[in-house]
């Protein structure tokens, strides 16, 4: 046995990820197998932290002051006593792992010592928090001490806008962090304006999302602003808030001149006809956005037929998602004309916008000449199978498409025009 | 012969390799042209496989040319291979040699290159120790216990919540 070198001899307990006990056996036969062994046991600890006997093994390692923030608590109090622990565990990981990259942790509530651990940590680069709850002095102190934090979400957990303002001071100081997520967290418009005035300053963040956070109208222009001076912010995610035409109007005419953003999300949002015909006007200008998401919007016909009409000339947009807009057969059809002749467009998502089989007949003849597309996705655009049929011979033809998406067709056709090509999903 | 790197080797195609003492085997082409490695020492008279005895090699030779036909796994079917203990019948047999032979094995395809049969040498080597305690697996495989009695102790408190599992 003592022949076998030491990736041999990981292979073979290798065998054993779902057998901890014979691993655990193993273990105890020897010192250099027990070297091997405990980092593969103790991996991801936390999908085992169900288990009686790893937790009390576990908080045998705590140290005093670890210890400090539960040994005090009521027994009967279970909640408080929950948190204490949970902190209390994770500060130890926090403390003894060399190599710890990731943390996610749910509905918790943050202790003094966890927070100290992770100003002072320097291996975490990931930071989920959701549900969670957490001083946001506490988060900008750790902000500007940890010097390794690159992603960080605040998902649900209440900062409020005295939070946000407080955060955006943080990254003043932060030199660090590339992505920020505050999804449902609702940072009203003066929260809005501290990040605005920050991200002038800023020059590592290149992700911000801000997901149904109330984000209206005024938070809109005031972020805007931010934009014609930032230059290091890639991707913006505004989905799912209220911003309408004016709003819309806003960030649309910031894409002229803005050339560092690539990715905008903007779904769910009611920017309407006239938000839809500013964006179209701001794509002949811009030449950096790469993936534009303009779903449910209720950009209708006309909007819809001014975002087609862009795509003769903009060279730059792969991405595009146009779903449940209102469009229409005519707006569908215009963009199936312009797409004929694109050869940048990759990917189109153009559910929900009541094309019916004479809009995706148009669609089925951009197959035909199309080189480009290679995500198309026209479900629940009430086709029967005459569209389908149409589709599904233009498909032989094509070599470029990967994916075809037509949910919510119920006809019993469909396998027998589908059959030989894997590449429709129904 | 045309030198053994040609990727389309046809079925009358053999190579010659040489054990690291002196014997010679005749093989099919095809096996070297799926565990590329074996190239490396095709050429008869001079190269030979250093460490590698014959008798060793016989057998690994033997498993490839069973499996000559087996489809090549590609690397996204390691996960589901490895969660998998069961053993065909054949190579259940095959590898039911005595144990030095099987480390044997092992170590020629770890050298070789031949991750299949190192896979299932590994495998093999994981079924004689399932479900054992330390002391039989010390005693199966031979091995000293060098901890002591404090230090096992502790190693058992600390890690016995996987018995759980």
């Amino acid at each position: 046995m003592k022949k076998l070198p030491i990736e041999c001899i990981f292979k073979i307990f290798d065998n054993f990820q779902d057998d901890l006990k014979s691993l655990y056996s193993c273990l105890l036969v020897n010192r250099s197998w027990c070297r091997i062994i405990v980092p593969i046991l103790w991996s991801k600890p936390a999908r085992k932290l169900n288990n009686r006997k790893l937790i009390n093994s576990c908080l045998l390692e705590l140290n005093k002051e670890e210890q400090a923030d539960y040994i005090e608590l009521d027994l009967n109090d279970r909640t408080h006593l929950n948190s204490a622990i949970k902190c209390s565990l994770i500060a130890m990981f926090l403390r003894k792992s060399k190599r710890l990259k990731y943390l996610e942790v749910f509905k918790l509530t943050f202790n003094n010592i966890l927070v100290k651990y992770l100003c002072r940590n320097n291996t975490l680069t990931f930071l989920h928090l959701k549900l969670s709850f957490v001083d946001s002095e506490e988060i900008a102190e750790i902000l500007c001490k940890n010097i390794t934090l690159t992603f960080l979400t605040l998902y649900h957990s209440d900062i409020g806008v005295e939070g946000g303002k407080v955060l955006a001071k943080a990254l003043y100081e932060n030199t660090t962090l590339a992505s920020l997520n505050l999804d449902a967290d609702d940072i009203g418009v003066e929260g809005v304006k501290a990040l605005a005035k920050m991200l002038c300053n800023n020059t590592t963040l290149t992700s911000l999302s801000l997901i149904n956070t109330n984000f209206c109208n005024e938070s809109a222009k005031l972020l805007t602003e931010a934009l014609y001076v930032n230059t290091t912010l890639t991707s913006l995610n505004l989905c799912e808030n209220e911003v309408d035409n004016e709003g819309g109007k806003a960030i649309a005419k910031v894409l002229s001149k803005n050339t560092t953003l690539t990715s905008l999300n903007l779904s769910n949002n009611n920017i309407h006809n006239e938000g839809g015909r500013a964006f179209a006007e701001a794509l002949y200008k811009n030449a950096t956005l790469t993936s534009l998401d303009l779903s449910c919007n209720g950009i209708g016909v006309e909007g819809g037929k001014a975002l087609a009409e862009v795509l003769c000339k903009n060279t730059t947009l792969t991405s595009l998602d146009l779903s449940l807009n209102n469009i229409g057969f005519e707006g569908g059809k215009a963009l199936a004309e312009v797409l004929c002749n694109n050869t940048t467009l990759t990917s189109l998502r153009f559910r929900a916008n009541g094309i019916g089989d004479e809009g995706v007949k148009q669609f089925a003849k951009v197959l035909y000449i199309n080189t480009t597309l290679m995500f198309l996705d026209l479900s629940f655009n009430a086709i029967s199978s005459e569209g389908i049929s149409a589709l599904a011979e233009a498909v032989h033809k094509n070599i470029t498409l990967v994916s075809l998406k037509l949910y919510g067709y119920r006809g019993y056709d469909i396998q027998d025009i589908t059959k030989n090509l894997n590449r429709i999903y129904y | 012969m045309d030198n053994g790197t040609s990727n389309s080797a046809s079925e009358n195609e053999t190579i010659t390799l040489k054990s690291c003492d002196g014997i010679e085997f005749h093989i099919d082409a095809r096996i070297a042209n799926r565990y590329t490695l074996l190239n490396n020492w095709n050429g008869g008279e001079s190269a030979c496989i250093p460490n590698v005895n014959g008798k060793v090699l016989e057998k690994v030779l033997e498993w490839c040319e069973h499996h000559i036909n087996d489809p090549q796994l590609n690397c996204g079917d390691d996960d589901s291979r490895r969660r998998n203990t069961i053993i065909e019948e054949w190579d259940e047999n095959f590898l039911s040699c005595d144990q030095d032979m099987l480390f044997e094995i092992i170590l020629a395809a770890n050298y070789l290159e031949i991750k299949p049969l190192l896979d299932l040498g590994c495998k093999t080597v994981a079924n004689m120790m399932k479900s054992k305690s330390p002391e039989e697996i010390r005693s199966a495989f031979n091995i000293d216990n060098d901890y002591t009695p404090e230090e096992e102790e502790q190693f058992r408190k600390e890690n016995e919540w996987a018995e759980d599992y």
